[in-house]
């Protein structure tokens, strides 16, 4: 009996643990696109515009530079496990597929592709939409920034040009987070 | 028990039903539509003179805060404010339309490619339209935000406000255009009809598809032949063409193709007398229709689709009021109806020549080259119908996608919603005729950024229904008000069907 009373008793040392340790760090419950969603409604807490934590380390031709001091907050970074938005660590071209993709889901539910300007769009994305149902789910690898807006993986926010009901053009501006220049990476 | 039986529906046998009775419906309706317009085809036979609308679709959404720019001092200063520095246009470098003031005391100044426009504003034969746009009903500000209101369908998506441009019927699926179902109530007037009241030049579209007329295209040099066919082996292919085929789907193949190459030949045959003198290359102080554009301020010189499409629709607005048959080989038609369009509209980027260095080519550009070609080429469109006496008789009008949003996105505009339009025709100040020139229409946008007439990011909310803008042309092409809600179905919902640019006769 006294066994298996200090069976239990570590049982729930170790889950009182686990607990508190989850508490110290949202990340693993909440994963990034969540914690993308979340900020897009807290302006407190923009998804920094440009923030190289989603640019991949090994990016591709053209996929942006990681600054001295980023690299050094990321060595620093005594957790294992990558803060919010790190984790997702996508290059800019899965970034851009993931947004055709979560159009392309939208479009699936309703019939048509979501309208108007970047922060009305992806409000319909998020829920904004007669079924209220979320497209831009935890695995959806997409961020939205503090002014409602989905970003690429730059932070630069995405340009939807709207061909019809049914075909969405989407626009991401690059490395140089310039609309209409040579490196702008464009899907439909 | 058999009463329960009865009463008692499935899901699936409802679902099944339903979709049934739908069809039928759907059909029933159609049916309906088709008799209303035998009915009131019969009612319009009593036409004898001779009429021509011309669309000009800007494809890709024209920026129209550009085309007609506010000039008093207070308003000039907030557009400039908001579309500085890419696409402000300088005070100094606009069209001003001098002694011009319309009824809420706004004064305008057209963009800086457009002088023969204001000329023809200055003659009373062109008309503006402004912040029209597609309505399922009216709608306020207020209610846009609210979500309250009835909007149309996949707004600022091109292919569908196209689509509604051209049907006017914004909520329902597109089934007919509104130039198709005026062509479907109008046929009956052109007797012994040869070809088609409905003419393309820009290929197929939804605003001439009727339920009765068909569209037929044409090339800018006429109608399109059979390639290395000609002379005894056209010949050889007419007889082959006119025998007795056992099968049915051959026999009807042989039908329409050896029509087919008939009306080509015919209309070839037709527009050949009108080219015969000089007479497309004389009428706008002998330049006639520019084949090559050359924008003003030192912008770039090109060659021009819509001048040649207006000149090949000059060319069969001659040959169709002409008499049929010899010596004039003419149509002896009193209703046409003509589709042009020019792309490259959507300018998302390169709307402007600006650039910090070079700030005085904010007048150069992408559009400024669309507009110094949609200008030139009416008003060489515009004389050489007065040089043929039909300029009474002939009304064209523009319409485009959307409009764009007010404020820039940095390198250009992007897609909006109420824009302005233009209505030209007519002799100037001539008690009959078709437009009602010299004058604006319709309600001035208020332009600021969350204004009364903004979505919220610098889009009109149209104040005036694309309804009322067709109905009103529609109306003085010879649709008479019994038959008005026929071709605009939902002109009821709005205050008025004439907005009054139109004239009587």
């Amino acid at each position: 009996m006294k066994k298996i009373w200090s069976a239990v008793a570590i049982i729930a040392f170790v889950a009182v643990i686990y607990f508190f340790e989850r508490q110290k760090n949202p990340a693993l419950e909440n994963p990034p696109a969540v914690n993308a969603a979340v900020s897009a409604n807290n302006p407190a807490t923009p998804a920094a515009p440009g923030n190289s934590a989603i640019v991949p380390a090994a990016s591709p031709a053209g996929a942006g530079s990681t600054s001295p001091n980023e690299l050094a907050s990321r060595a620093a970074s005594p957790s294992p496990t990558p803060a919010a938005g790190e984790v997702q660590n996508l290059p800019p071209l899965t970034v851009l597929d993931k947004a055709r993709v979560a159009i392309h889901n939208y479009n699936s539910a309703f019939g048509e592709n979501p309208v108007g300007t970047n922060p009305e769009i992806t409000a319909a994305l998020m829920g904004k939409n007669p079924k209220q149902i979320n497209f831009i789910t935890s695995d959806s690898g997409l961020r939205v920034n503090a002014n409602g807006e989905m970003v690429d993986a730059y932070g630069t926010p995405f340009f939807f040009h709207q061909l019809s009901g049914q075909e969405m053009e989407i626009r991401s501006a690059g490395e140089d987070r310039k609309m209409w220049t040579f490196d702008d990476q464009v899907t439909r | 028990m058999n009463d329960k039986k009865l009463s008692v529906i499935t899901r699936r046998d409802f679902v099944r039903r339903a979709a049934c009775a739908a069809v039928g419906t759907f059909a029933m309706t159609s049916a309906i539509r088709d008799l209303r317009f035998m009915n009131a085809a019969v009612a319009q036979s009593n036409i004898t003179d001779y009429k021509a609308l011309v669309c000009i679709f800007l494809q890709g959404g024209n920026d129209s805060n550009n085309l007609i720019v506010p000039t008093v001092p207070s308003e000039y200063n907030n557009y400039s404010m908001v579309r500085l520095p890419v696409l402000a246009l300088p005070l100094g470098s606009l069209q001003t339309l001098d002694g011009y003031t319309d009824p809420a005391g706004h004064t305008f100044g057209l963009h800086p490619a457009c002088p023969e426009l204001k000329t023809l504003f200055g003659e009373g034969k062109l008309a503006f339209l402004v912040n029209t746009g597609t309505l399922v009903y009216p709608i306020t500000r207020a209610q846009y935000l609210a979500g309250t209101g009835s909007k149309p369908p996949q707004l600022f998506s091109h292919a569908d406000q196209v689509t509604q441009w051209q049907t006017s019927i914004p909520d329902q699926p597109a089934v007919t255009g509104w130039g198709g179902r005026c062509a479907d109530l109008l046929n009956s007037v052109n007797p012994n009809s040869l070809i088609s009241l409905s003419v393309s030049l820009a290929g197929a579209n939804t605003f001439e598809v009727g339920n009765i007329v068909s569209q037929y295209s044409v090339s800018t040099s006429g109608a399109i032949s059979l390639q290395g066919v000609s002379g005894a082996r056209l010949a050889a292919l007419t007889n082959i063409l006119g025998l007795p085929y056992p099968n049915m789907q051959a026999q009807a193949y042989a039908g329409v193709a050896e029509h087919s190459i008939n009306t080509g030949a015919l209309l070839n045959n037709a527009i050949t007398n009108t080219a015969a003198a000089n007479f497309w290359t004389n009428n706008v102080g002998g330049t006639g229709f520019p084949t090559n554009i050359t924008t003003p301020n030192g912008g770039s010189t090109f060659t021009s689709s819509l001048s040649s499409q207006l000149k090949m629709v000059a060319r069969l607005i001659e040959a169709g009021n002409r008499a049929a048959g010899n010596p004039t080989n003419g149509f002896g038609m009193r209703r046409q109806i003509f589709f042009c369009q020019v792309g490259g509209y959507d300018l998302h980027s390169g709307q402007t020549n600006y650039s910090s260095n070079t700030p005085n080519n904010v007048i150069l550009g992408a559009q400024a080259n669309l507009f110094a070609e949609l200008s030139q080429s009416l008003l060489a469109f515009q004389r050489a119908m007065e040089q043929l006496g039909l300029q009474n008789n002939v009304t064209a009008f523009t319409a485009s996608d959307f409009g764009r949003t007010f404020p820039s996105n940095g390198v250009g505009s992007d897609h909006g919603w109420g824009s302005h339009h233009l209505i030209l025709g007519g002799a100037g100040a001539a008690n009959n005729g078709s437009v009602i020139g010299g004058k604006t229409y319709g309600t001035f946008p208020t332009l600021t950024v969350n204004g009364p007439d903004d979505t919220g990011t610098g889009r009109w909310i149209p104040t005036t229904a694309i309804d009322q803008y067709f109905a009103t042309i529609a109306t003085w092409f010879g649709v008479d008000n019994s038959n008005l809600s026929t071709v605009f179905p939902n002109i009821g919902r709005f205050a008025s069907p004439s907005l009054g640019f139109m004239k009587a006769s």
